[in-house]
């Protein structure tokens, strides 16, 4: 049996080449890397939108946009963002980290594993193929709410179909993952010796195979809608336009903790790296974890309470909403008490690591002022729900995919990243990021509404300021890509340990890791792992 | 957890690529012909075409792997764990038509003809006063823009009698897996010929229904939410059970080739997992759009 | 794994950090509460 299973591996390091490497490939490592290559790519393609978003916004009245494009402009940056770059890079980040930290030779399912990469590409030119079309881009925002998103012209078909595409692959994705860590795991590793990261990564496929087909199943009504003249959401046949809301964020909040969940995971593992100290109260992360994503799907109808929900709804929703700070807390607390006492050093991925923590919560405090019913009848589609979702997403979910990538750079590569470079993209990046969003949250408590190309004139100050922190975000970004390049092509060789403090299996095989790992299951002796 | 086996990682395969090109085919072909371009029709065949060479393709690999041996038993639990997350995927999929169905009736209906709210309710007094909550709601809020049909599909005629198919199918795929338990061959096909016949027995009383609530009863699509929920889902269900059919078929034409046995039949199971949870949606099909 | 004197360093190096971010902090806050004295 072992010999024939053996039949792909001649030596150690074989691998194939040329363009067979990357379209065939069934390697974590390769695939792992292709999605952290892609998620780069649409970070710029949507981070391009959001620079045109700034600019149009940078004074009051229309300069640069008409309206109808700057809407598309706001919807796609939304769906690139969300479905691009941010998801694609925690998969990638998992591809090329779980089977390293549980000791497995790849991920459990490799050729499934390459086609959830592969529709990639494809789903985004059919979604980026809209902006040339008659009608131009889907321009309702990207929750899509009948029956604005039912005016899309030509593009309309096409975005039903990305998200399509888009869902297909993410819950392969999943199932690929669940598959690699509860068939995979080196023998001795237990469930509860996991790195967190892994535990955040299983917990979040979860939620992607129970969201992801409710926004397939929403976004098919909304075809049938359109062509074939059902009336799920319009009421004049029966149906109500609200419905689309409730099953859309049914889906939609989960997605939320989609995004979030590997960025906690990433600092749950740098954190203690840095501080010199095994993380503190790892099972009531993995408890904290697992609430959260359950109680994800019981707040959906936070994000509609102005629309008209019987009362009872808005008290429970805001109720269950509430709940979430507990088990969020105990992960901030967590946090810190491992930095307690630590004898920390502050490497370029702590220092995004800390920035996370700080930058994070304040993110979840203003997602609870935006979760009690009455006042979000002032927040509701204001400028401080932008600020809100752009700390938890830029400076909590992205940061945290910074720090990955300079945690785990040395591992890739071989090569130490330039810690100076490093440190001044850190400084740059936080700085910008709250010059542009923190200015919002006045600008949206002043009730300057989202989505709309113009602005009253008393705005127009905090909103000059905003942009030229977005410029100066978007900018400092130019630095990570050169800083990235520049660590594969060179530098000071990594040793298999790249930080003194970390602990886990991926620090047991060397830098750069070969093309196969773990073929056999790794011994595992207890001072080896991230949390023995 | 893990066994001492060296797992077996496929080399590089085309099949992923492939089949990514033939989705995607299948979608700009689809997205074309809504927005009538006529040509877009050719370009989903296509697709579609693309699809079916791809899964016999990859499929046709998976299977020499299998016989030759290279699948430990770590690999068939992957696959297991594998098939059985997509069905609960497939489960969160009808979920949401069901979800729709449960708010039209609870919700939407009842607000529409002016309940909640203590009675005071926008829509109702402005929109349409005369609007009264129904089910099977056969007068539309605005008829002019939906069809009004004359009667719905009862549930002890046709549906009862698929429910008593769709369930002895159930039956016969589980007396087949007891005849591969006791290495019985012929039994084993006998009993997948058996559920093969009456899943299609099942669809063809399915397409006699939809004759003829389109032709006697002007039920269709554009039929308000009742019409809409309806078609929808038993539409994705009929699908479904097309899929399971033709995938049992192929088991079948697979254990007439003698490729499974009492240790190694994970393609069998996972057919008959898939053709489980279709006849579970059945069920609430059959409990919450035809009968209550 | 890790000789205690590095650690001992760090700690010291940190110590400095923490005084220096406390500092920061309570003067932060101090001018909060002054820009609102003069306000009112």
């Amino acid at each position: 049996m072992s010999t024939l299973a053996q039949d792909t591996h001649h030596d150690h390091d074989h691998k194939p080449t040329g363009l067979k490497r990357w379209f065939f490939s069934t390697n974590h490592k390769d695939i792992g890397t292709l999605y952290l290559i892609f998620a780069l790519t649409m970070f710029f393609v949507g981070g391009g939108m959001a620079m045109i978003i700034r600019a149009e916004l940078f004074q009051p009245g229309l300069q640069f946009v008409d309206p109808q494009f700057y809407n598309s402009m706001v919807t796609i940056h939304a769906l690139v963002m969300i479905f691009g770059a941010v998801m694609p890079a925690g998969v990638g980040l998992a591809n090329w980290m779980i089977p390293l930290m549980i000791g497995a030779p790849d991920m459990a399912l490799p050729r499934m594993n390459n086609m959830s990469f592969w529709i990639l590409p494809f789903a985004f030119a059919l979604l980026l193929s809209t902006i040339f079309m008659q009608g131009g881009g889907p321009a309702g925002g990207w929750t899509m709410y009948p029956p604005l998103v039912l005016q899309t012209g030509e593009a309309f078909p096409f975005l039903i179909f990305a998200i399509h595409f888009l869902g297909i692959s993410s819950i392969m994705g999943a199932i690929n993952i669940i598959a690699t860590v509860f068939n995979m795991r080196a023998p001795g590793m237990s469930l509860m010796q996991m790195p967190l990261f892994v535990w955040t990564w299983v917990i979040t496929s979860f939620l992607l195979i129970a969201s992801l087909p409710v926004l397939a199943g929403a976004v098919t009504m909304l075809l049938t809608d359109k062509y074939f003249g059902t009336s799920f959401f319009n009421a004049a046949g029966g149906g109500d336009p609200v419905l689309f809301q409730h099953i859309f964020w049914f889906f939609g909040h989960p997605e939320v903790y989609i995004l979030a969940l590997p960025a906690f995971g990433i600092v749950s593992s740098i954190i203690p790296t840095f501080s010199r100290k095994p993380l503190f109260g790892y099972a009531s992360m993995v408890y904290a974890t697992a609430s959260i994503a359950i109680l994800s799907f019981f707040v959906w109808a936070h994000h509609m309470f102005t629309v008209g929900l019987p009362i009872k709804g808005e008290l429970f929703f805001m109720y269950a909403t509430m709940l979430i700070a507990v088990p969020t807390g105990v992960k901030v607390f967590n946090w810190v008490a491992t930095m307690w006492k630590g004898a920390m050093t502050f490497e370029t991925p702590m220092l995004f690591a800390i920035a996370f923590v700080i930058l994070f919560t304040i993110g979840g405090f203003s997602g609870l002022m935006l979760g009690i019913t009455p006042v979000d009848f002032q927040y509701h589609d204001t400028y401080f729900v932008v600020a809100h979702f752009h700390y938890v997403l830029l400076t909590g979910a992205v940061f945290a995919l910074m720090a990955a990538v300079y945690y785990w750079l040395p591992k890739w590569t071989g090569y130490m990243y330039d810690e100076r470079l490093g440190k001044i993209h850190f400084w740059l990046s936080t700085i910008a990021a709250n010059v542009l969003f923190f200015p919002q949250h006045f600008l949206g408590l002043a009730g300057m509404p989202r989505r709309i190309p113009d602005y009253n004139i008393q705005f127009a100050d905090f909103n000059m300021i905003s942009s030229i922190g977005g410029f100066a975000y978007g900018l400092t970004q130019l630095l990570f890509v050169y800083i990235v390049i520049k660590c594969a092509l060179g530098g000071k060789k990594s040793k298999a340990k790249s930080w003194e403090g970390a602990r886990g299996l991926e620090w047991t095989v060397p830098s750069p890791a070969p093309f196969h790992t773990f073929e056999t299951p790794p011994k595992i002796r207890k001072e080896m792992l991230e949390n023995g | 957890m893990a066994s001492q086996e060296v797992y077996y990682v496929p080399d590089g395969s085309k099949w992923p690529i492939i089949a990514t090109l033939a989705i995607f085919t299948t979608f700009l072909g689809g997205a074309v012909w809504f927005n009538d371009g006529s040509f877009g029709k050719h370009i989903l065949f296509v697709g579609l075409a693309l699809v079916a060479y791809m899964f016999y393709g990859w499929f046709k690999d998976v299977i020499k792997e299998s016989l030759a041996g290279k699948y430990s038993k770590q690999v068939d639990v992957s696959f297991r764990m594998g098939m059985g997350w997509f069905i609960v995927s497939e489960v969160m999929f009808f979920a949401a038509f069901f979800g729709a169905l449960y708010y039209a009736r609870e919700f939407s209906i009842p607000w529409l003809s002016g309940e909640g709210n203590g009675g005071h309710n926008g829509t109702h007094e402005f929109l349409w006063p005369a609007f009264q909550a129904a089910w099977p709601m056969n007068v539309m809020p605005d008829p002019s823009r939906y069809t009004e049909y004359t009667g719905v599909i009862p549930a002890f005629g046709v549906p009862a009698l698929n429910t008593t198919l769709l369930l002895s199918s159930g039956v016969t795929v589980t007396l087949a897996h007891w005849a591969l338990q006791k290495n019985n061959n012929k039994q084993l096909c006998t009993w997948l010929a058996a559920t093969v016949l009456l899943g299609i027995v099942f669809l063809g009383f399915q397409i006699y229904e939809y004759v003829h609530a389109h032709q006697a009863l002007d039920l269709t699509l554009k039929g308000g939410i009742y019409g809409s929920t309806f078609y929808l889902l038993t539409g994705f269900h009929g699908f479904h059970v097309s899929m399971g059919a033709l995938m049992l078929a192929i088991i079948l034409y697979r254990s007439l080739k003698g490729h499974f046995s009492k240790k190694d039949h994970f393609a069998f199971e996972a057919v008959a997992w898939y053709w489980h949870f279709v006849d579970v949606v059945w069920l609430g099909l059959f409990i919450f759009v035809y009968w209550i | 794994m890790k000789s205690s004197n590095t650690k001992a360093k760090i700690n010291k190096k940190n110590k400095r950090l923490a005084i220096i971010l406390g500092i920061m902090a309570c003067s932060f806050y101090g001018l909060f509460v002054l820009v609102f004295a003069i306000n009112d």
